[in-house]
């Protein structure tokens, strides 16, 4: 008897208890997207939990949220292994387009955000080529380089433009509209300090990719675009997790979208 | 990017006094002047922090995944981040089961009772199709010289399945370990049927003296087995020479704290063994 005492984890326990691991799977990669910045706003939560709810896992939700956390290698690595697995080919795109959208829920790309998603391209065999396709399908632009946040060139280049867009955002123009694309650390405080109904011009012009000022007709096009990358139909064969995933993101920009036709 | 904690001598977890020595101890100037800049502030210090743990567990997972030296990943990242740290693949495992979590206490060893011999005997031929429901044990009552030429059974030999091959009609993830083991001669065409459904769960055939380990759902089972030496197919299995017999006990698949538990079987007469077959008819199987 070829007998290797190894235990199981939890995860892997719950992993096992699958009819069809990927849902769990995919859920823990949303979440370790989702939580890679090291903070979870209340949107991001019930995302999640709508996510897990959705393949009948609320119970464990909280349990893989922990897991992600914690940055928790083996659970990650075997969600990575059995995305691998299931998303092969052409669901690899897909995949892509729903994790994309995760990592730009709140509206700016993280650098560790920008890493998963390059690791998971990597996973999938998709090409930087074909990487930045998808990206700009989403964002309108091709996937930035990562940000040395080692370097004081970084953090004294941030408080430049700190200084300048808060300025300028009380005109309710310039171009803080690069935050979908990079992260600026005044992004985190305006989801926590700063009233969100304040921001709620800026952020539907975030959620869309389009400058500030943006005509009726350039916020048309881009939600257009936008609406049909993240239709949830598109997502089926990902399974539920994915249509989710999809789904929250596709409310998140119909709610832009219905803001700035109704009040813009 | 680089990594900052290990070029300090310092990391993560450090309190901001300790790291705030280690910064004052660079000997780098401009390394120095960086840290400063990053640790000094707590906002700072958190973003770092997250994409220092991201990165560290991307190298990890890219080593552990055989993505280290593909297209979107940067050499210099990998120079700073992977500390050579590998987690072995574990989804192939795990779900091929291979008693991955067979502790010793875990398997109940069941050795098999044979009456009569299971009896590969070719010469017996029985006369009608009604005989192949005789009772395996009587048959091999029979001398050997008792030869009736087949006259009903004229199906043709199909081919033999491999070693291993299995069908599972089950919708629930296998997940506790079961070996069969077999004493050589002839094949054997194994079924699993649920206990409380009574619907087959698993189909297995194996070939004589080889053993093979699969994985099964919880809950509990009975087994059935077909065996002979030639196969004519899932209809007929082994013709009219198939002896059908079933195991007196039926098999808990069962989790507790320390796992799943399972058995191994082994299919052949064993003096003192705790599992008892009988024979049964064609139309029992």
């Amino acid at each position: 008897m070829t007998a290797s005492t190894q235990k199981r984890s939890k995860f892997e326990e719950l992993i096992l208890q699958q009819q069809d691991p990927s849902g769990l799977a995919v859920l823990m990669v949303l979440s370790w997207i989702s939580t890679s910045d090291g903070h979870i706003d209340e949107r991001e939560k019930q995302a999640l939990l709508s996510i897990a709810k959705s393949g009948g896992h609320t119970q464990c939700a909280a349990f893989i949220l922990k897991l992600a956390l914690q940055v928790n290698i083996p659970a990650i690595q075997l969600a990575c292994e059995i995305i691998r697995v299931r998303f092969a080919g052409e669901k690899a795109d897909l995949f892509m387009e729903m994790a994309i959208g995760i990592a730009i829920a709140d509206r700016h790309l993280y650098p560790a955000e920008n890493h998963i998603l390059r690791l998971l391209g990597d996973l999938l065999g998709i090409s930087k080529i074909r990487l930045n396709y998808l990206f700009s399908e989403i964002t309108g632009k091709p996937l930035p380089d990562a940000p040395d946040v080692s370097s004081r060139q970084y953090w004294e280049s941030k408080k430049n433009t700190n200084k300048g867009t808060t300025h300028e955002q009380s005109n309710s123009s310039g171009q803080s509209s690069e935050n979908a694309g990079s992260h600026s650390s005044q992004g985190r405080s305006k989801s926590t300090a700063r009233p969100r109904k304040a921001n709620r011009y800026e952020e539907a012009h975030d959620t869309l990719g389009i400058p500030r000022g943006a005509t009726k007709q350039e916020i048309k096009t881009a939600y257009r675009r936008l609406a049909k990358v993240h239709h949830p139909d598109r997502f089926h064969s990902l399974g539920k997790e994915a249509v989710e995933a999809a789904h929250t993101t596709f409310t998140r920009i119909q709610d832009a979208y219905s803001y700035l036709t109704s009040y813009a | 990017m680089r990594n900052l904690y290990k070029r300090l001598n310092s990391n993560r977890w450090a309190p901001q006094e300790t790291l705030k020595e280690s910064i004052n101890n660079c000997r780098d100037k401009s390394l120095q002047q960086d840290a400063e800049c990053v640790f000094s502030n707590p906002k700072s210090r958190k973003l770092y922090d997250h994409t220092h743990a991201a990165l560290t567990g991307i190298s990890q997972l890219r080593n552990g995944l055989g993505l280290t030296h593909k297209e979107l990943w940067d050499d210099q990242l990998n120079a700073e981040f992977n500390d050579g740290k590998t987690l072995p693949l574990r989804f192939h495992r795990l779900t091929k089961g291979n008693s991955i979590n067979l502790g010793i206490k875990q398997v109940v060893i069941m050795l098999l009772i044979v009456f009569g011999g299971i009896a590969f005997i070719p010469q017996v031929n029985t006369s009608d199709s009604t005989s192949r429901s005789t009772p395996a044990a009587q048959i091999s009552k029979y001398p050997p010289q008792i030869q009736v030429p087949i006259k009903t059974f004229n199906e043709p030999v199909a081919t033999t399945p491999a070693h291993g091959g299995i069908l599972r009609y089950h919708a629930v993830e296998a997940v506790a370990p079961l070996e069969i083991k077999t004493s050589s001669g002839g094949y054997y065409f194994i079924k699993l049927v649920n206990a409380t459904t009574g619907q087959d769960a698993v189909e297995l055939f194996i070939h004589g003296g080889r053993t093979i380990e699969i994985d099964m759902p919880l809950g509990s089972y009975i087994m059935k087995y077909a065996s002979g030496q030639t196969w004519y197919g899932r209809e007929h299995f082994f013709g009219p020479n198939t002896s059908y017999s079933k195991a007196s006990s039926s098999f808990h698949f069962t989790k507790d704290y320390s796992g799943y538990s399972g058995y191994t079987v082994t299919l052949y007469k064993v003096t003192n063994g705790n599992l008892q077959t009988k024979s049964i008819s064609a139309s029992q199987f």
